[in-house]
């Protein structure tokens, strides 16, 4: 401001007075600044060599925890991402276009939504208020390193825990490198299991010798039948183009019947029928289908003379008494002396008994078949029953090692794509829980021992007193009964220092004690491969800078270890983009096809060519002897002497039946609680990633499904909100009324945030306000979806 | 709006500086309170000599007035023991997480209601052509409230200077150019901003710049000839 001509006087002698004019003169920043339109500490002189740049379309990929791992190509212009296109390459059978499904698409929503996590925050109120305050990088990582050596040094490594987080798939995802970090640091207690697969993964090799019990997707085209049992991949995904292979079999003439106790997409837009079941009664209509073939000779009694043990009182182990193989159990010649006929099948999962008849027929005599299962079942109660229970009938059917078959059980398959990954370095610490029991070690990890599932030593010498939570929802909202699992979470004696990477607040962030803000996918250069089933691999090249002071979770693992002083060795003197050249080195000697690093760097994607699909078990089937299963017997294990020596309660040596604790009217609590509560996959979701997104709310909003019968005799009209809740918590949310899903199950979609209201009160939505800690006899994992609730208009 | 008599000489050139150097105090302030975290420094500057008695911009208008008072009221009361809390409301507010008053163009007037829209790319050019550009760009939103609140601190300091050089032209463009910024930008989303910002503030600091800042600019309107209510995006 100029003193001359009319400037500050004029203004003294007419509006302020001087002593004020330079008060709010200082107040603006000084004359300086209001010279310069707040130059002191807003708008800049603009640097005139920083010229626009054209459009450019930048190749990289949304890798989520659906499964899928999309091809996401971003249109940027000067430094701003204008639009998401997908996969523009040409679209074949043999190497189908990898496309990104409306979770993609939000992707540039999801970069510029403006209650991103900005700046590294502490937190000021108690612990999971959500009260947070911007503090520098600096402060910050200063602050994790200190707690991090002050923890190390006062209870050792096994007091350090780096919380199961996949909200990122991709091979640099953040908590690969927290896992990296902590190893580098001195070591970290481990975690066995998943949330998704515990079960399916710890029962399928019982039987199989392996959980890799899957062929390609490109066989499905052979079968002749598919029951989808529990599988919904048009919803939950399972790898990209995975509804794309179940079509594609369907035009080459496979009856689709999907079994399920929801009408999934899978079941309206795919399948020829859909089976509707009570749910945890899988192993009843396995039962009885087994029943009906025993019954009517329609088994391949040839195929399990040949390849099983188990199945007959002719093939048992030396040893067990009579009365435990399959058949005697299925046929009533066991110990509960209870024939398991379509009739006993009926009262249970409420099928009516002929299409019980005709479906057991359907599936021996139409060949091949194939019994895909979902995982769903296995995060059930005595979740490890029908995935052992699918793998009895594939088996009875012969439908194993064969084109257009399918062994059942995890199913994961054996063909990918090769390519190296981010070093997680050596963990000295042998010590390893199971994941679902971590807050348990949180509140007596001292007390635990391997009734609790714990491996690696006797007892642990510390509770879990420090966690990294990088990237991940597990903390709080994809854990079970969250009401427990925050009161053990806000009582900071216990877990002494939580840090968190994040993208929003979500529940987890809010119980950071420093939260920091993570890159997007978008921001970084990466790389993805298809999760469980498909061979391609995904370069991601960062399209702009990450945003406000985010940054990669390489990058703040890097500045934590310098820290901590080694630096050196986490590093290895290598950027992000250098990891990710390495890992792609392997990809390079694999195939002749690959076009090299830049090349593909450019392309987006790299699919390896194959000239046939891949069938597991093919080589034991032609020659069980040569190629015998990794099993103790060698062959298919229908009865595992294993897991009759584990002698559990709720865990049979051959797959069978077993009444859920909150399963049915057996269980006292279903007086008070007559509703089965589960939480399926909802399209709008990956678990809980997305759930920021305002589209995908507007789409489909988180709501409780319930059906008719049961909303009419509770009052209930559709779009009612009304109150869920049990012994463990309560949840308000607006009701969807239905019939696609059963009388006496509602569903109420995994993945919402939990968002209490001052009485404690989840408005918003999370299945696990309701669930369950107890985990399954087998594996000690997850049985979320076991939950008895009761329903009222709020 | 058109009208026959060009703006600039509806006001004598006293009563023009006056009213610049008036309005580039006020957004000078408010900018400042916007675009940073609250500081101890500003707060007791405020506070000491009751500078809040008096506001730069007069004028017979309830948002001022209320303002006023909020802002004056809360600073005789003034502590630095006042800081944690009013640095927490201006979290809230502002930065997030579980932002309230989301302080950018785009998110109020983009078809998808996110930040770097093409609201964000054409307050970017606006600055550029005076030479200016967002503190770090592509990182940070141009178009954050508290930047295009200095820009206006810029294009009146800048039309003070035409006016002091007698260049006519000059500052007919310069007033020109503020009249466009206003109803291209500024007046199309900022108040629904200082609207939530009202409604969630829990401090009467910030509530108070939430009153000033929409009758500042709202006199800022009157006095360029702009009727406010014009460039409001209509409600249905």
């Amino acid at each position: 401001m100029s003193d001359s001509g009319f400037g500050a006087d004029t203004i003294t002698r007419t509006v302020l007075g001087r002593r004020s004019f330079m008060k709010w003169s200082a107040a603006a920043g000084g004359a300086a600044a209001l010279a310069g339109g707040g130059l002191g500490f807003g708008l800049q002189w603009a640097d005139r060599a920083a010229a626009q740049s054209d459009a450019t379309v930048i190749p990289t990929g949304c890798a989520h925890n659906c499964g899928g791992r999309c091809a996401i190509r971003a249109w940027v212009e000067d430094g701003r991402v204008t639009r998401i296109e997908t996969d523009q390459r040409p679209d074949s059978f043999e190497d189908p276009q990898l496309r990104a499904c409306m979770r993609g698409r939000t992707n540039r929503e999801r970069l510029y939504h403006p209650d991103r996590l900005k700046y590294p925050m502490k937190r000021v109120g108690d612990r999971g208020s959500g009260e947070f305050e911007r503090i520098s990088w600096d402060e910050a990582l200063d602050t994790v390193a200190a707690e991090m050596t002050r923890i190390m040094d006062e209870y050792g490594p096994e007091s350090m825990y780096n919380n199961y987080a996949t909200g990122g798939g991709s091979t640099m995802r953040g908590s690969v490198n927290a896992t990296r970090l902590m190893n580098l640091f001195g070591g970290r207690l481990n975690f066995y299991n998943n949330y998704s697969w515990a079960a399916a993964q710890w029962a399928t090799p019982y039987s199989l010798g392996t959980d890799l019990s899957g062929s390609s997707r490109d066989d499905w085209v052979n079968s002749k039948l598919i029951l989808a049992w529990g599988f919904n991949p048009a919803e939950m995904i399972f790898g990209t183009n995975t509804q794309y292979y179940l079509k594609e079999a369907q035009k080459a003439g496979a009856r689709i019947i999907v079994i399920d106790p929801r009408m999934t997409m899978t079941a309206s837009a795919i399948a020829d029928e859909w089976i509707p079941i009570r749910p945890g009664t899988d192993n009843a209509l396995m039962d009885a289908m087994a029943y009906v073939m025993i019954n009517e000779d329609l088994h391949d009694q040839e195929f399990l003379d040949t390849y099983t043990i188990g199945f007959d009182e002719e093939h048992m182990p030396d040893g067990i008494p009579s009365g435990n193989s399959y058949r005697s159990y299925v046929m009533g010649d066991g110990e509960d002396g209870t024939a398991k006929t379509p009739e006993w099948a009926e009262s249970i999962t409420m099928i009516p008994r002929d299409r019980i008849i005709r479906l057991a027929r359907e599936f021996a005599m139409t060949k091949p078949a194939a019994l895909i299962q979902g995982t769903g079942m296995n995060r059930r109660a005595y979740g490890e029953q029908p995935v052992r229970g699918g793998i009895n009938l594939a088996a009875m059917t012969g439908n194993i090692g064969i084109n257009g078959g399918w062994a059942s059980g995890m199913g994961l398959c054996e063909r990918g794509v090769s390519v190296g990954g981010f070093p997680a370095g050596e963990n000295p610490v042998e010590a390893a829980i199971p994941v679902y029991l971590w807050t348990e070690a949180v509140l007596r990890g001292t007390e635990m021992g391997p009734e609790d599932g714990l491996v690696g030593v006797d007892r642990l010498p510390s509770n879990i007193k420090f966690i990294y939570n990088c990237g991940g929802n597990c903390l709080v909202n994809q854990h079970g009964d969250i009401n427990k699992t925050t009161e053990i979470l806000k009582d900071t004696s216990l877990c002494e220092f939580i840090v968190v990477h994040e993208h929003f607040m979500n529940a987890s962030a809010k119980f950071a004690d420093i939260l920091l803000p993570a890159a997007m996918d978008l921001e970084q250069d990466d790389l993805a491969t298809t999760w469980a089933w498909g061979e391609s691999l995904i370069s991601f090249s960062k399209a702009v800078e990450p945003l406000y002071e985010a940054r990669t979770d390489y990058d703040i693992c890097a500045d934590l270890a310098e820290r901590l002083g080694i630096g050196e060795e986490f590093t290895e003197g290598k950027t992000q983009e250098e990891w990710v050249r390495e890992a792609v080195e392997v990809t390079e000697e694999a195939y002749d096809d690959f076009p090299g690093y830049d090349a593909w760097r450019e392309e987006g994607i790299y699919v390896p060519t194959f000239d046939e699909p891949f069938v597991a078990f093919k080589d034991f089937r032609d020659d069980p002897d040569e190629h015998p299963l990794d099993t103790p017997s060698g062959k298919i294990e229908i009865f595992s002497e294993d897991i009759w020596e584990l002698d559990r309660e709720g865990l049979p040596a051959v797959a069978q039946y077993v009444p859920e604790w909150e399963g049915g009217p057996w269980d006292p609590l279903f007086e008070e609680y007559p509703l089965s509560c589960m939480g399926s996959h909802y399209q709008r979701r990956s678990h809980s990633t997305f759930d920021e997104s305002p589209w995908l709310d507007e789409a489909m909003p988180q709501r409780l499904f319930m059906n008719p019968v049961d909303a009419e005799a509770r009052g209930i009209e559709d779009g009612d909100m009304v109150r869920v809740f049990n012994d463990r918590g309560e949840v308000r949310i607006a009701v969807r009324v239905t019939p696609r899903l059963v009388p006496g199950l509602v569903d109420l979609p995994q993945g919402g945030w939990w968002q209490p209201n001052g009485d404690g009160v989840d408005v918003g939505g999370s299945v696990n306000t309701l669930t369950s800690l107890k985990p399954t006899p087998g594996a000690f994992g997850n049985a979320q979806h076991t939950v008895l609730v009761e329903v009222a208009k709020a | 709006m058109s009208t026959t008599e060009p703006v600039t000489t509806r006001l004598s050139p006293e009563r023009w500086a006056t009213d610049l150097v008036a309005h580039s105090l006020a957004y000078g302030f408010l900018s400042r309170a916007i675009y940073q975290e609250p500081d101890g420094g500003l707060l007791r500057t405020l506070a000491d000599d009751d500078v809040a008695a008096t506001w730069p911009v007069e004028g017979d208008d309830t948002d001022l007035a209320v303002g006023r008072e909020l802002l004056h009221g809360f600073l005789r009361e003034w502590s630095e023991e006042l800081l944690p809390e009013l640095r927490r409301d201006y979290t809230r507010l502002f930065i997030g997480p579980g932002i309230k008053a989301a302080p950018w163009e785009s998110v109020y007037l983009s078809r998808d209601n996110v930040v770097f829209e093409q609201q964000t790319v054409a307050v970017r050019d606006f600055y550029h052509r005076f030479g200016l550009q967002a503190p770090r760009l592509r990182r940070e939103p141009d178009d954050h409230l508290g930047l295009e609140l200095a820009f206006m601190v810029h294009l009146c300091s800048l039309a003070l200077e035409a006016l002091e050089s007698e260049d006519q032209r000059r500052f007919q463009w310069l007033l020109g150019a503020q009249r466009t910024f206003l109803r291209v930008h500024l007046l199309r989303w900022a108040p629904r901003c200082l609207g939530l910002v009202i409604q969630h503030a829990a401090t009467d600091y910030y509530r108070g710049v939430g009153h000033l800042a929409l009758g500042t600019l709202r006199r800022t309107a009157e006095t360029l000839g702009i009727d406010p209510a014009e460039h409001a995006p209509s409600v249905r």
